[in-house]
């Protein structure tokens, strides 16, 4: 069995920018990876690439494979079937929940679209807004949106995907809005019942940390294209490619103040202002002069798929002086 | 050119028992007492609704308190400022930078004019306008190409250097940051962070930091007093509040933020 979503050489373009630049790495059934990297590297684009949720003026490439079936590829009627076996989140879930209707109409609408039993479906969403954190929800089920706070309703919201017992969830920054506590919370609870029902994750977010804590994998993407891909662990405790030890090395460390907070120069840039090269290669500190016009090949260093010309040098240690280091222990 | 408080006083700002209701409301700051002293730096922490932005804008002058004191190098700023030059002579010691510069930069304005604007409003003599102005870009720094663009042609990271450089114009004994870095990258966030502990210890400038990071807050500031709805639940230094948190709420609050080896928990 091939993995659950795939992607393989996915290039996009909006107009005539150039937003993806070849990006692929896979997600298993049941497994949960972490898109990460700064505004405007285009995680959200590649995400979107999966449902084919674009702008209109966008082309691509290459292909966004969930199931063994291509998105980008399909017809718009099997477009439809095709985003009902994906659950998504997004930052604002206000967005995606009708203001008119109560909460409950929103948790029983699919069920209400197949013709299921209602009583049944209402009294799952009970159960799954309980499992959520909320603890009355049958008087949220009978308010209005506007009624709820952003914590809430995002609850809400994991809640009524994750019902349909989806075999992936698209998350994209679903809790930057929130405050850290709820974040917490949240994760913790989307996150066990994530794992029972065997749904794998794709999960948009700028923390790395946070990736690290509730994913399997993490894929580390920049001026839209992905440097390295490793497991959780590795990419906390040995980051090979430069710019994923710049990420974790600029977070401020909760532990201890530094004089100098270690910074990557410059700031990131978007893939229409790289070069043929490594698209770090402006801001890198240990670049040579063919990384401004060589694009390093994906390759599989010390367990990391990784694209830099110095991954050998980085893995050795040769490097260390010159690349920011984090600060904090790492358990 | 600043408005120096007595070089004696340790204290540039003292809130006591500050209470705030926006109109009819409820309490949204609720007796809040604390510090921030010279050339140091305050974090003000909490959560979304806490009462921190409030805070500032009592102290920059944008709202009004209900009762208690706000007090700026001497002068109580609970009572709104009377003349023209109460407000300058206010806006000498004391400036705000927003979460987000575009509401307070002009989108049409070149960084540099803003620059040359804010230096003439603070009184800085006509000649000596653009080497402050090359001075200010530096601090933050910014090259003198940067003064020909305007905001839009500017990355965040540098918009919010710009916001910066611009309320330093004056040399103002306090600077109130409000998210000041919270929309950045994190690689922008650090180039920024760092920026501003030099300028403090080059300058001397004193910080009250509107924070929701507590990693930031480790970073920047000295003391931190930590708000929850409106009410302070613990104050003291970094490393007491960091280290050894008294509070539940603070406790919660540590426990909750992501960070090597974190784990969310649910409560
Ligand atoms: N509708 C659009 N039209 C044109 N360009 C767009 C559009 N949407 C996004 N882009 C551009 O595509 C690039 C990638 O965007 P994307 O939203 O995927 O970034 P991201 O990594 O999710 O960033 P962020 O963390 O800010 O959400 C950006 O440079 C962005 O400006
Ligand atoms: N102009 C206003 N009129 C009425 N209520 C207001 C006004 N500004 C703020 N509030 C209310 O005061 C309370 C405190 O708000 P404040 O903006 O000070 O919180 P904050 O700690 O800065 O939160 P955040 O982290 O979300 O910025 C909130 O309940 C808010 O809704
Ligand atoms: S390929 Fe070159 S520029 Fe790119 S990260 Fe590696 S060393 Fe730096
Ligand atoms: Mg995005
Ligand atoms: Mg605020």
């Amino acid at each position: 069995m091939g993995p659950l979503v795939e992607y393989r050489d996915l290039a996009l373009t909006i107009g005539d920018v150039p937003i993806l630049r070849g990006v692929s790495f896979d997600v298993a059934a049941g497994e949960a990876v972490g898109l990460v990297g700064e505004s405007g590297s285009g995680k959200s684009m590649t995400l979107r690439a999966l449902a084919r949720l674009l702008p209109d003026n966008a082309s691509t490439t290459g292909e966004a494979l969930f199931d063994g079936t291509d998105a980008l590829a399909l017809s718009r009627g099997r477009l439809r079937s095709h985003r009902r076996g994906l659950g998504m989140v997004f930052q604002d879930p206000r967005a995606a929940i009708n203001p008119m209707h109560p909460v409950e109409s929103f948790l029983v609408e699919r069920a209400r679209d197949t013709g299921s039993d209602l009583g049944a479906a209402r009294t799952s969403a009970v159960t799954m807004l309980r499992r959520m954190g909320i603890h009355d929800p049958e008087r949220r089920m009978a308010q209005y949106p506007f009624e709820l706070s952003g914590g809430l309703l995002q609850r809400v919201m994991i809640a009524s995907v994750l019902m349909e017992r989806p075999r992936l969830l698209l998350a994209d920054e679903p809790t930057t809005a929130l405050d850290v506590t709820t974040q917490s919370d949240v994760l913790a609870l989307a996150g066990d019942l994530r794992r029972e029902a065997g749904t794998a994750m794709l999960l948009v977010t700028h923390d790395l940390d946070l990736a690290g804590a509730v994913c399997d994998r993490i894929v580390v993407m920049y001026g839209g294209q992905v440097l390295e891909t490793a497991s959780a662990t590795d990419i906390a405790s040995r980051p090979v490619h430069p710019y994923t030890r710049g990420l974790l090395a600029s977070r401020p460390p909760l532990t201890r103040r530094l004089d100098t907070i270690p910074v990557v120069p410059g700031t990131p840039v978007s893939a229409s202002a790289t070069g043929p090269g490594c698209p770090f290669a402006s801001r890198c500190p240990v670049a040579v002069e063919r990384c401004a016009t060589e694009l390093p090949e994906e390759r599989l260093i010390a367990g990391s798929r990784v694209r830099c010309h110095r991954a050998e040098e980085v893995v050795a240690g040769v490097l260390d002086a010159e690349l920011p280091l984090r600060e904090e222990e790492v358990r | 050119m600043s408005e120096p408080c007595t070089p004696t006083d340790d204290v540039v700002v003292e809130v006591e028992h500050l209470v705030k209701c926006y109109g009819t409301g409820p309490v949204v700051v609720d007796d809040v007492s604390f510090q921030v002293r010279r050339g140091r730096t305050t974090a003000l922490v909490g959560e979304s609704g806490a009462g921190k932005s409030t805070i500032g804008a009592i102290l920059s002058g944008l709202a009004s308190a209900t009762s208690g004191r706000a007090v700026v190098c001497g002068e109580d700023r609970s009572v709104a400022a009377r003349s023209a030059r109460d407000r300058s002579r206010r806006g000498r010691q004391l400036q705000l930078v927003p979460q987000d510069p575009y509401t307070t930069l002009d989108p049409t304005q070149r960084v540099g004019a803003a620059l040359l604007e804010a230096a003439a409003l603070r009184g800085v003599p006509r000649d000596q306008r653009p080497a402050r102005v090359a001075e200010l870009l530096d601090l933050v720094g910014l090259g003198e190409a940067h003064a020909d663009l305007v905001p839009r042609s500017l990355s965040g990271g540098q918009r919010q250097r710009v916001a910066i450089a611009r309320a330093l114009a004056t040399r103002p004994e306090v600077l109130v940051l409000d998210e000041a870095v919270s929309a950045l990258d994190v690689s922008v966030q650090a180039q920024v962070l760092n920026v501003l502990n030099r300028l403090q210890r080059d300058l001397g400038t004193a910080y009250l930091f509107v924070t929701h990071d507590l990693g930031v807050v480790r970073q920047i500031a000295h003391d931190v007093v930590v708000l929850r709805a409106g009410q302070v639940v613990e104050a003291g230094t970094v490393d007491a509040v960091l280290g050894d948190p008294q509070h539940e709420y603070t406790q919660l609050l540590l426990a909750s933020t992501p960070r090597p080896g974190w784990v969310p928990v649910a409560r």
